[in-house]
């Protein structure tokens, strides 16, 4: 059993690979309960793979994964969905099941889970629309929603069951405007009315930044720093002032690595 | 380009080696917790009845015109052949013998590989791509239950009586050549049929065919759906892979089967 109680998700040492890539090498990450926290870092550094980690829906090479106080690498495969009740996570396409209309899709957490009542799941299904905003689209399907409303959608099924830790994956990405304001105060708003752990998965600073609790930024497969979004706008660390600040010109270079322009160009390769 | 090694050569026929014995692995263990993990066929009878549906009912047009086709066939090319022994009057038993041992499971199995396997794997792959199956695993719900295990056992069921209505329908598309075309008398047509096929001998060898087809067929359509790469060009492989694989393991096994069945040693 986890020991501290203060936290809901806690990755001690944690060591992933692909093949023999390593994308993260023992990270130590402690997510605080009741609190929103952001995961940024640069595009390609592991973010959602570490989200992916948290739900186990990828399984660590090495360390320990403590959700709620159960280390999940060493449930049994019926014993992790059990776990999984318990979690939400808004997935960055929404993931909505294409042959439900958006009711049927919020009420699926409640139907396969719950032994309620067809008019007691309408109310809660009702009350989560709401809550996003689309009780109007319930009888849409989900080919007719924009990309934002796919998302809310989403996320009225994710807190369908009440969860007590809510994760998402890039939540803001191909938002207009109003969509990403709307995602930024539900996030906080749902944080604070629900009691539940947000992490969020992001690299959009400005967003997520305003409404994080605390902040970790990843980056080269391990953790370059954590803190109040405060404490990391003043750090000494360059690569994650330049992350915080977004110069092209840092210790995190722009391009991939690659033999020299010049001898590519002139084909001396 | 560089020239690949002999030793490379090797390494790469091993790792060819390592990859298969992998995949079949992954594949025994994927139906293992299908079928025999905990849950039940996942989601209730519904989805099995769904799932029927989609992979039974859908397939009845095209596995009864090519039923009634192929019997027409037999019967055509039988009454030729036989004709010239003078033994016209054998067309039946031959079309319903044939049909029975062989066309009957082997055709129906590659068409419901061509038709609702390949639908299996293009719908399976496709819930990956848009993480519908991630979406699943998170809320709870074990896809390999809810999603995996009713098209398994709706394709275990559905095959071997598709494969059952194609012979019926053949024989009675064979009856159409033979003796309402050809002439051949329909009681010679139908009561030498009765006099040579045999439940033991023919009936239940094609049934335990179209068993062993269906159950084959299904687990690569919908191992290959699990397994794609969530890309369009992986699902388009995947799907690709499912009718190959599917057609040459139904006609490997046809003759091992029939080897068993009917080879007298």
């Amino acid at each position: 059993m986890s020991a501290d109680n203060a936290y809901a998700v806690e990755l001690k040492g944690l060591t992933f690979k692909r093949g023999t890539r390593s994308i993260f090498n023992n990270v130590d990450i402690r997510i605080p309960r009741g609190k929103v926290t952001g995961i940024m870092g640069p595009s390609g550094c592991g973010k959602t793979t570490l989200l992916r980690l948290m739900g186990m829906q990828l399984r660590p090479n090495a360390g320990e994964v403590w959700v709620n106080g159960q280390n999940l690498p060493t449930l049994s495969r019926s014993d992790l969905f059990d776990a999984r009740k318990h979690m939400g996570v808004l997935f960055q396409s929404g993931a909505l099941f294409t042959d439900l209309d958006v009711f049927e899709n919020v009420a699926f957490p409640l139907r396969v889970h719950t032994q309620l009542s067809d008019e007691m799941i309408r109310d809660i299904v009702l009350l989560k629309l709401q809550a996003v905003g689309l009780r109007g689209a319930i009888d849409l399907m989900p080919d007719e929603l924009s990309g934002g409303m796919k998302r809310r959608v989403a996320l009225a099924r994710a807190i369908a069951l009440d969860p007590q830790i809510l994760m998402y994956d890039e939540p803001f990405v191909g938002q207009d405007p109003i969509a990403m304001g709307v995602l930024v105060r539900l996030i906080r708003l749902l944080n604070d009315a629900l009691g539940i752990t947000s992490i969020v998965v992001s690299h959009d600073l400005a967003e997520t930044a305003s409404i994080a609790d605390y902040l970790y930024v990843v980056g080269d497969g391990q953790v370059l720093g954590q803190g109040t979004p405060e404490e990391l706008m003043n750090a000494d660390n360059p690569r994650i002032r330049q992350f915080m600040t977004g110069d092209p010109d840092g210790p995190v270079p722009f391009h991939f690595p690659a033999a020299d322009y010049r001898a590519d160009l002139l084909g001396k390769r | 380009m560089r020239k690949t090694s002999l030793i490379d050569k090797v390494r790469l026929f091993g790792r060819s080696g390592i990859d298969i014995v992998e995949v079949l692995g992954r594949s025994t263990i994927f139906l293992f917790h299908a079928l025999l993990g905990r849950g039940g066929i996942g989601g209730g009878f519904g989805l099995l009845i769904k799932q029927l549906h989609a992979v039974g009912v859908m397939s009845l047009v095209i596995i009864v015109v090519s039923g009634v086709f192929i019997g027409m066939v037999l019967a055509l090319q039988g009454f030729n052949i036989l004709s010239s022994y003078g033994s016209e009057q054998a067309v039946g038993q031959m079309v319903a013998l044939t049909l029975l041992r062989e066309l009957g499971p082997v055709v129906t199995a590659l068409l419901f590989a061509g038709r609702a396997g390949s639908a299996l794997t293009a719908e399976i792959g496709n819930m990956k791509s848009t993480e519908q199956l991630s979406s699943l695993e998170m809320i709870g719900v074990d896809p390999l239950k809810y999603i995996v295990a009713p098209r398994l056992w709706a394709g275990f069921i559905s095959l071997p009586l598709l494969a059952m209505i194609f012979s019926v329908v053949g024989i009675w598309g064979g009856s159409w050549v033979a003796v309402d075309w050809l002439g051949v008398y329909d009681g010679s047509y139908w009561a030498n049929m009765q006099n040579s096929v045999t439940f033991n001998g023919d009936v239940l060898n094609g049934i335990i065919k179209s068993i062993v087809f269906a159950f084959v067929v299904t687990w690569i359509a919908v191992f290959q759906g699990y397994d794609c790469e969530p890309t369009s060009e992986g699902i388009s492989r995947a799907t690709t892979k499912t009718v190959v694989y599917a057609s040459l393991a139904v006609l490997g096994l046809d003759f091992i089967l029939t080897a068993l069945m009917f080879g007298d040693f």
